[in-house]
C-alpha cells in the first residue's frame, strides 16, 4: 500500500520562527512566536480559529508580512516588512529563496482553471528553469500517476471533483521539488467522502519522502498518525508542544485541555 | 486683446451654452426615463411578438450612432411636414437614444428580483400587475439608480452632438467663437475645463452611489 | 431612387473608411485599456496617478469634443496629422479609457488565491500577470469590450464633422446634393450601421463562448 512516491522530493531542511510578531491594527495575531522544526520533521499545528496557525504558514510564504522577528527556512530568511529600499530588496530576495524551498497546498485548491491539469503541473517548473521540458513533463506525468489521476492529464479543473482537484494541487506543489511542504487546512473545503482520499495521499507522502512538513488541520486522528510533533497555538503563541500521544492524551496545559474538550463535545 | 481678457469676455457666452447643455440633458433624461417604461414592458412581455418588437427597437437604437439618429429626426421629419425647433429635435433624439439603454436597465433591475418574490406573491393571489407594481418594482429600482446616474452623466457629455443639428449648447458656442477668433487652444481648453468641472464631481457622486446602492 | 455607379462607389468607399477606422481604433483601444487598467493597480503612486488623469480626462468629456480638440488644437502646437489619423487615435484613446476601468475591475475580480498559488510556485511577475491573471480576467472583460467595440463603430460617425469621408459624411453629402432623398438617405444610414454591427456582435459572441468553454461549475459533489 505504501507505493513509493515519484522521483525524489528534496531532503528536508530546518524551519525556525524567532520572536515573530504580526498585528492587524490593534489585534495581535502572532505574539513573539518562537518554535523550531528539524529537517524532515512532521509538525501539525492545532488551535482555535484566530489562534494564528494559518498566519504562520502564510507568513512563511510571504502572503502576510511580519512586523518583527525572523523566519529562517534552511538558508533563506523571511524578513519583516522594512522601510529602506535596500531592506526591501533583501526582503524580496529572501522571499524568493524561501519560495524555492517551500511548496504550499491551499484550502481552496487554487488550481488555475483555464489551464489543463498537465499545464497546472508544468507551469511552475518550466518557469523556474529547473529541468528540460521533457524532464518536467515526464516528472509531471509520473506524479499524476502516483496520485492516481493519470487519466485526467488533459482535463480542466472544472471537470474534476473537489478531492481530485486537491490531489492535483498537491501534485503541483510536489512538482517543484520542495524541501518543505505546507498544508493549510487542505481538507476543510471537501465533502466528507473525499476527505479520506486526500488524507491518504498525504500519509503516503509522509511515509515516502524526507521533506519537512507543516500541517494545519482539524483532522485530529490524522494528526496523531502522521505527526512527529503537535504544536497547540492560542492567541498567537505556542501554548504546548510535544509528541501527539502526549498532547492529545495527557496535555500539560489547562488551555490545551479546554480546547481538546471542546473538540470532543462537537464530536470532531 | 490679451488671452486673459478675451477669456473673461467670452465666458458669459460659454456659460450660456453650458446652461443649454444642462437644460437639454434634463429634458432628455425625463423623456428617456418615462419612455423607457413602455419599451421595457415590451421587452419583458409574455407575448413573443411584443418581445421581438422590444428587442428590435432597442437593438436599432443601440447599434446606430446618435448622430445618425439626430439626422433622421432633423432631416426626415420635415418630409412629413413635422417642423420642430433644433432644441426639440435634439431632446427627441437624445431622449430616444437613451430610452433604449434605460429600458435595458429597467429590465436588468426587474430580473434581479429573485423568483421567490414572484412565487410568494402568486401564493397570495396578488395578480401580475399588482405584483409588478407593489412588490417587484420597488425592489428592482434600488440597484438601478447608480446606472441611471451614469447615463445622466453620459447624456450630458453627449449634448455636444446636438451641435450638428444647430443647437447652441456649450460645444456649439465654443465652435462658433473659435471660428471667429481662431483662438482654438484657449477656447477649447476653457470648454474642456467646463465639461470636466461638471463631469468629474458628478462622476465621483456616481461612484459613491454605486458603492452605497450596489449595481445591477 | 436611381444612383449612378459613381455614387454607389462613393458610398461603398465611405463605408470602407468607416470599417477601417473602427477596426484600427478597436485594435489599438484594447491593449491600451488593458495596460492602463493594470497601470491603475501599479505599485508606484506616480503610475497610478498619471493613468488616473488620462482616464478621467477621456471619460469626462465626449469623444466629439476630444476629436475637435485633437483636430484644431494639435496643429497649433505643431503636430500636423491627417484628420483620419487624429480621429482614429482619439477614438482609440477614448475607448481605451473606458476599457481601462473595465479591465481594472475584471483583474481585481480574479480570486486572490490565484495570485497566491502563482506566488507559491515562484512564477515571475510577467508570467503571473499574463498567463494566470489576464486569461481569467479576460472572461469578465469580454461583454463590456463587446459594447465598447460597437461604441467605437458608432463613434466613427463623428469623423464626418471634421471632414473625413466616411459613411455618415458620404450619405449626408448625397442627401445635400439631392442624389438621395432625405428619408432614404438617413434611414439607409441607420441600416448601414446596423449591418456593420452584426459581424462585431458575432465575433464577441464567439469569443465569449471560447472564453467560457472550460468553465463548468467547480464541482465538489460527485467524484
Amino acid at each position: 500500500m505504501t507505493a513509493k512516491l515519484a522521483p525524489e522530493t528534496a531532503a528536508g531542511i530546518p524551519v525556525e520562527f524567532r520572536d515573530v510578531c504580526k498585528r492587524y491594527g490593534d489585534h495581535v495575531v502572532l505574539d513573539e512566536l518562537s518554535f523550531a522544526v528539524s529537517p524532515g520533521e512532521r509538525v501539525v499545528l492545532i488551535g482555535p480559529s484566530g489562534s494564528g496557525k494559518t498566519t504562520v504558514l502564510r507568513c512563511m510564504m510571504g502572503f502576510e508580512r511580519t512586523d518583527s522577528g525572523l523566519i529562517q527556512i534552511g538558508d533563506a530568511a523571511v524578513l519583516p516588512s522594512g522601510r529602506g529600499r535596500a531592506q526591501q530588496r533583501r526582503a524580496r530576495a529572501g522571499l524568493r529563496a524561501a519560495r524555492d524551498h517551500v511548496g504550499m497546498v491551499f484550502q481552496q485548491f487554487n488550481l488555475f482553471p483555464h489551464l489543463t491539469v498537465m499545464q497546472n503541473l508544468t507551469i511552475g517548473p518550466r518557469h523556474s528553469r529547473q529541468a528540460s521540458h521533457a524532464e518536467t513533463e515526464q516528472r509531471a506525468r509520473s506524479l499524476l500517476d502516483d496520485v492516481g489521476l493519470a487519466s485526467k492529464a488533459e482535463s480542466y479543473p472544472g471537470q474534476l471533483s473537489g478531492g481530485q482537484q486537491q490531489r492535483v494541487a498537491i501534485a503541483r506543489a510536489l512538482a517543484m521539488r520542495p524541501a518543505v511542504m505546507l498544508f493549510d487546512e487542505v481538507t476543510s473545503a471537501l465533502d466528507p467522502e473525499t476527505v479520506g482520499e486526500v488524507l491518504g495521499l498525504i500519509r503516503r507522502i509522509a511515509e515516502s519522502s524526507t521533506m519537512t512538513m507543516l500541517l494545519v488541520t482539524h483532522e485530529m486522528a490524522f494528526a496523531a498518525e502522521v505527526a512527529d510533533r503537535v504544536i497547540f497555538m492560542e492567541q498567537g503563541v505556542v501554548v504546548e508542544q510535544g509528541p501527539p500521544a502526549q498532547v492529545f492524551n495527557s496535555p500539560q496545559e489547562e488551555r490545551t485541555r479546554r480546547f481538546l474538550r471542546r473538540l470532543d463535545d462537537k464530536g470532531a | 486683446m490679451s488671452n486673459t481678457s478675451y477669456a473673461w469676455s467670452v465666458l458669459p457666452a460659454l456659460l450660456r451654452g453650458l446652461k443649454v447643455s444642462v437644460e437639454a440633458t434634463g429634458l432628455s433624461m425625463a423623456l428617456a426615463l418615462i419612455a423607457g417604461v413602455p419599451v421595457c414592458l415590451l421587452r419583458i412581455s409574455r407575448l413573443r411578438a411584443l418581445r421581438v418588437m422590444g428587442v428590435a427597437i432597442i437593438s436599432v437604437i443601440r447599434n446606430t450612432p446618435l448622430l445618425a439618429q439626430l439626422y433622421v429626426y432633423f432631416y426626415v421629419l420635415p418630409e412629413f411636414h413635422i417642423e420642430l425647433s433644433p432644441l426639440v429635435v435634439g431632446v427627441l433624439g437624445l431622449g430616444t437614444h437613451f430610452t433604449a439603454y434605460i429600458a435595458e436597465t429597467y429590465r436588468a433591475g426587474y430580473e434581479s428580483v429573485p423568483a421567490g418574490q414572484w412565487e410568494a406573491a402568486a401564493a397570495l393571489n396578488l395578480g401580475r400587475v399588482i405584483t409588478l407594481g407593489r412588490i417587484v418594482a420597488p425592489q428592482a429600482l434600488r440597484p438601478t439608480i447608480p446606472v441611471l446616474a451614469n447615463y445622466l452623466l453620459a447624456m450630458f457629455k453627449d449634448t455636444s452632438v446636438l451641435t450638428a443639428v444647430t443647437v447652441t449648447e456649450l460645444f456649439g458656442a465654443t465652435i462658433s467663437l473659435s471660428n471667429e477668433s481662431f483662438r482654438f487652444t484657449l477656447l477649447y481648453s476653457m470648454m474642456g475645463l467646463l465639461y470636466l468641472a461638471v463631469c468629474y464631481p458628478a462622476g465621483r457622486i456616481v461612484a459613491l452611489l454605486e458603492r452605497r446602492l450596489g449595481s445591477v | 431612387m436611381h444612383l449612378t455607379s459613381y455614387e454607389i462607389h462613393t458610398i461603398l468607399t465611405g463605408i470602407g473608411k468607416t470599417v477601417v477606422i473602427a477596426v484600427l481604433a478597436n485594435v489599438m483601444a484594447f491593449p491600451i485599456g488593458i495596460a492602463a487598467g493594470m497601470a491603475r493597480l501599479s505599485r508606484w503612486w506616480i503610475v497610478r496617478f498619471v493613468t488616473g488623469v488620462y482616464i478621467e480626462v477621456f471619460r469626462g468629456t465626449s469623444a466629439l469634443v476630444q476629436l475637435f480638440y485633437g483636430y484644431f488644437v494639435l496643429p497649433q502646437i505643431g503636430i500636423h496629422l491627417g484628420s483620419m489619423t487624429v480621429g482614429t487615435v482619439v477614438l482609440a484613446l477614448n475607448a481605451g479609457a473606458y476599457a481601462a476601468e473595465t479591465a481594472r475591475g475584471a483583474i481585481q475580480s480574479v480570486p486572490s488565491g490565484q495570485m497566491e498559488a502563482a506566488a507559491a510556485l515562484n512564477l515571475s511577475w510577467l508570467t503571473t500577470r499574463f498567463r494566470i491573471i489576464l486569461p481569467q480576467a479576460w472572461r469578465t472583460m469580454l461583454p463590456s469590450f463587446g459594447n465598447l467595440a460597437i461604441d467605437v463603430l458608432k463613434g466613427t460617425s463623428f469623423l464626418s464633422l471634421v471632414g473625413v469621408p466616411e459613411a455618415t459624411a458620404t450619405i449626408t453629402n448625397m442627401s445635400l446634393t439631392h442624389a438621395l432623398k432625405p428619408d432614404s438617405a438617413y434611414v439607409g444610414l441607420l441600416v448601414i450601421y446596423l449591418v456593420l454591427s452584426i459581424p462585431l456582435v458575432i465575433v464577441v459572441h464567439l469569443l465569449e463562448r471560447r472564453a467560457h468553454r472550460h468553465l463548468r461549475p467547480v464541482a465538489a459533489k460527485a467524484t
